[in-house]
């Protein structure tokens, strides 16, 4: 990760050229003056103010993940990674956690990118409902997926495998593989895809692909040669977010993985928490981080220079549609089969189970023990509706937070010509290696030594604070390509025109920003509601998530009442999206 | 890594004994057998040593109120908790028992004195209060879990007395400063829809016969059953260590592994394996009670049950730097009354006290096999232990 990523030759942002006056001042007394009054400058102020609270809210957890790695009893020691690493069964576990990121992340981007394009760029059929699909996966919590996936195609008493058995005698398919965890992981991911492919095909200039169209290249010539070159950067980020995400990806390999022994790193971390040796743990996480580094650099060379991909010009444009012609009925035929298999099947089987008394495979019988009884449990519960109020502003919270933030960062980023701006991108960055089980740990630990002068342990703000560091690195992959693909010209000249810094930003920027902010908004909220991993060790009476009381029946084991909430979760947050983007589509957020 | 050094010395101290509870008999050879209607196991929890710490230092911030407390007794004693307690206001509570909601519903009715519940598993719920009390963060009342006589160990704790409830509690030491509530017992269960009862055997180690493979599934963190286990066979049977493990070895490569009892109890009555291999009695009771003809159990027909049947009790503490305690206190004396009868019948779990027609109803207390303390104790060693046994099957 270095400046590189967005802006190669370092020139970007040298365009928009300060006012001269600044530097006619003398060079010594000027230097300190021009220092004095750039610290009451509103867009200095904003910008080292941001500089500070993500500075903050990325280096605490991950000093004190090192501090506990290499520390030990007030002295340096690696002796961590022999309590990690000494144990049989290693390289296997090395083994399975690459294959696992790899192959789920390699599915995620290929459903997610064509699910993408179909919906974006083509006159498909059924269109909302192909958006629809797309999004559902992200919406139902990992626990929950995996849960409805083992139901569906679990060898034994999965519905798809009840359904194989009768036709071909046999189950087609079993969950409990590495196979499996990939299926539920990759399309469990494949929305995060999505949403971020969709957002670049969306600001994509069309009129260089008719150019092409029109100097005679075929479809495929034009996809290879115009297309895909245009959205590399949206590319690379997102196969570094589905990648990073897979490979810490905690409720999937416990679900799945595990019945089966199939043990990957955060398995092996969770195993090391439970045993109470966090510097064990540590150990695992600085590795995991590691590799998402290497990964990180590798993806930063594949990227151009960032002002290549300015496509959002002054110049007018209409994103038009491509007319898919006699591919128009087969391609209908396949998104409705994929809404099916993805976004109906694994929703049905938790509406079934939640009217049932206790789970069982499916069977016209088990209609007659249907009952209400397991929502009216969950509406008994001491903290059902709290946890429910909890999770909302949490959510709500933490998504606006981290997108006021990171706008400015991305900011800061792409277009700031301050020195060390890259370490901002890589400050952003940093929480994304940190696995969910570690930062809740690492959290917990700091606020109980509280640095701050008021008191975050056992309140809701430190829930705020772990979603808030943990999805940042979310909402900059969100900010910065949504501004890389606003070309500076338009800045240039509102500036030429005398409009001030915080002018372009009102009636420029942050109006051609918003469908990528608000992209990256609706993904937050989605994803805190989901949040589990940090919370598991952060949340307190009175302060439950959703999340949390999933993961309470589920420990329980009463997989009936966990299927009611789920479905209330989907239902409810279905009504959320909906209703941000009927908001959405009015300031430029576009479905279609 | 303070906080796990802490642990990690808890943990390994096996051979070290450092009592740090400063209670009436401590220093002595005590009884720490605090479970119910099992065999009693002496053990040393004292060893007969020095303790380390002073009273003194040792006491807690809520020391004071407590041994106020604790010196009465009767209706006076009640009558001084609840004006104490509702002037309070509230107690916070944690554990990790998953059938507690009742208990404290009942609680709160009964004195108008609001309930806070932190609920996780036992291993997070004993890694929260450890970070706290390392910290100096003193938020937590009371806590009732296995993982109770742990905290204990680590004096974080303050001594309850109320011979009037603990009398009744076979094997109770005042010295642990945990009053037994619960049982966990843990059990094989069957789903008689896949497997005939006349195929289920009378021990465990009948499960070890070729016909099994593949049908089973256990828990592969339930290290305290493997302790239990392993002390029955050979103290019991007189099998040799090797013995036991080959049993463990074989018993695992022919399961697939699910984790937690009542998940179990649940995949177990779906038909995603034949039999279980750790389940608690009440994780299949339960099921019965919600639906008479759910085709799970663990008892045959006759009342027998496979041997052995191994558990840990589960208790009641009061941490020596409570906010509130004497809301501590008094719903320490309710839990140990209405609390374990509400457990008992609603949520059938067994009990410290028993009752009749109780889930354990027709079984000897002989044929109980509680799991050693000190075993228990060193975790590092025997969680450690069984983790390498699965992984080497």
């Amino acid at each position: 990760m270095t400046v590189d990523a967005y802006d190669s030759d370092g020139s970007g942002g040298a365009f928009i050229e300060e006012p001269p006056r600044r530097a006619d001042r003398g060079p010594d007394g000027g230097r300190i003056w021009r220092w004095f009054t750039s610290l009451l400058d509103a867009k200095a102020l904003t910008l080292i103010l941001i500089v500070i609270v993500v500075g903050y809210l990325a280096i605490t957890p991950l000093a004190y993940l090192l501090y506990g790695t290499f520390i030990d009893d007030g002295g340096f020691s690696l002796d961590s990674f022999r309590r990690a690493y000494e144990f049989s069964g290693i390289w296997a576990m090395v083994f399975n956690s690459l294959i696992y990121a790899v192959g789920s992340a390699l599915l995620a981007f290929v459903i997610g990118t064509s699910l993408a394009y179909v919906a974006i760029r083509t006159n498909v059929r059924f269109k909302s409902l192909l958006v629809a699909t797309a999004l559902v996966p992200l919406i139902i919590p990992g626990l929950l997926y995996a849960i409805a996936w083992i139901m569906l195609s679990s060898e034994r008493i999965g519905f798809i495998n009840q359904i194989s058995t009768v036709i071909i005698d046999r189950p087609i398919f079993n969950i409990y593989s590495l196979g499996g965890m990939i299926w539920v992981e990759g399309t469990h991911i494949a929305p995060l895809v999505f949403l971020f492919m969709a957002a670049a095909f969306r600001n994509m200039d069309p009129s260089l692909e008719e150019s092409a169209l029109v100097c005679g290249a075929s479809r495929w010539t034009m996809l290879r040669r115009v297309t895909i070159p245009l959205v590399r950067p949206a590319f690379t980020g997102a196969i570094l977010l589905v990648a990073v995400k897979a490979i810490e990806g905690f409720e999937i390999p416990a679900l799945i993985g595990l019945p089966t022994r199939i043990y990957v790193f955060t398995s092996r971390i969770y195993f090391e928490v439970q045993n109470f040796d966090f510097g064990a743990a540590g150990a695992l996480s600085v590795n995991l981080m590691l590799i998402s580094i290497i990964g990180v650099f590798g993806l930063a060379k594949l990227r151009g220079n960032a002002r290549d991909y300015a496509t959002v010009t002054g110049k007018g444009f209409r994103p038009q549609t491509i007319d898919l012609g006699r591919a128009k009925g087969p391609i209908a035929a396949v998104v409705l089969f994929w809404f099916i298999l993805t976004a109906v099947l694994p929703f049905l089987v938790m509406v079934y189970t939640s009217f049932l008394p206790y789970y069982q495979k499916f069977s016209f019988a088990a209609f007659g023990k249907f009952s209400w009884a397991n929502y009216a449990d969950l509406f008994d519960n001491r903290i059902f509706l709290q946890s429910v109020k909890n999770s909302l502003i949490l959510s709500f919270g933490s998504a606006t937070v981290i997108m006021v933030i990171v706008g400015i960062a991305a900011w800061l980023v792409v277009r700031g010509r301050m020195r060390g701006r890259g370490i901002v991108d890589q400050l952003t960055f940093l929480p994304m290696v940190v696995p969910g089980l570690v930062m809740g740990v690492a959290l917990s630990f700091v606020y109980l030594r509280n640095p701050l002068p008021w008191q975050i342990y056992g309140t809701i703000w430190i829930l705020m604070i772990a979603y808030s560091t943990r999805f940042m690195p979310y909402g900059m992959r969100y900010a910065v390509p949504s501004l890389t693909q606003i070309s500076p010209e338009l800045e240039e000249s509102a500036h030429v025109a005398g409009a001030t810094w915080w002018q372009i930003n009102r009636r420029i920027l942050i109006p051609l920003m918003i469908p990528g902010l608000l992209a990256g908004w609706i993904y937050i909220v989605i994803t805190s509601i989901r949040e589990l991993s940090s919370s598991l060790l952060l949340y307190s009476p009175s302060n439950e998530v959703l999340a949390i009381l999933i993961w309470i029946y589920n420990d329980k084991g009463e997989l009936t009442t966990v299927s009611a909430i789920g479905v209330l979760l989907v239902l409810t947050l279905i009504v959320i999206v909906t209703i941000a983007y009927k908001l959405g589509g009015r300031i430029g957020l576009q479905t279609d | 890594m303070l906080v796990l050094s802490l642990i990690a010395a808890a943990c390994a101290s096996d051979g070290d004994p450092v009592d740090t509870t400063a209670a009436p008999g401590g220093g002595q050879q005590t009884t720490t057998t605090a479970g119910g209607g099992g065999e009693e196991t002496t053990t040393t929890a004292g060893g007969g040593e020095e303790t380390t710490t002073t009273a003194a230092a040792d006491r807690g911030t809520a020391a004071d109120a407590f041994d106020g407390f604790n010196a009465m007794t009767g209706q006076a004693r009640t009558d001084a908790l609840i004006a104490a307690a509702q002037e309070e206001g509230s107690v916070t509570f944690y554990t990790a028992s998953s059938g507690m909601d009742p208990v404290i519903e009942a609680f709160e009715d009964t004195y108008d004195v609001n309930v806070d519940v932190f609920a996780g598993t036992s291993d997070t719920v004993l890694q929260r209060i450890m970070q706290e009390y390392e910290a100096g963060f003193y938020g937590i009342d009371v806590f009732d879990d296995a993982e109770a006589y742990t905290i204990a160990r680590e004096g974080l704790t303050h001594e309850y007395i109320n011979p009037e409830l603990t009398k009744d509690i076979p094997g109770y030491d005042p010295a642990t400063h945990v009053a037994a509530t619960r049982l966990s017992v843990y059990t094989q269960a069957w789903n008689s829809d896949l497997v005939d009862e006349s195929e289920i055997p009378d021990s465990l180690d009948g499960f070890t016969d070729p016909k099994w493979d593949g049908r089973l599934s256990m828990d592969p963190r339930d290290w305290v059953w493997y302790i239990g286990v392993r002390d029955f066979y050979m103290q019991d049977k007189g099998w040799t260590e090797e013995q036991v493990d080959e049993m463990f070895a074989t018993l695992s490569a022919y399961s697939r592994y699910d984790r937690g009892h009542t998940v179990q109890a649940q995949l177990l009555l779906a038909g995603e394996f034949d039999a279980s291999l750790t389940v608690y009695t009440q994780s299949v009771d339960r099921e019965i009670e919600r639906d008479a003809e759910a085709p799970i159990h663990w008892r045959k027909s006759d009342g027998g049950w496979i041997e052995p049947l191994v558990f840990f009790p589960q208790g009641v503490t009061l941490l020596k730097n409570a906010p509130h305690p004497a809301a501590a206190m008094l719903f320490t004396d309710f839990l140990l009354t209405e609390g374990i009868r509400i457990l008992s019948q609603e949520d059938r779990t067994p009990t410290s006290i028993s009752f009749p027609d109780g889930p354990l109803d027709g079984i000897p207390k002989e044929d109980l096999h509680q799991v050693d303390f000190d075993l228990f104790f060193d975790r590092d060693t025997w969680a450690t232990r069984f983790d390498e046994l699965l992984r080497g099957s």
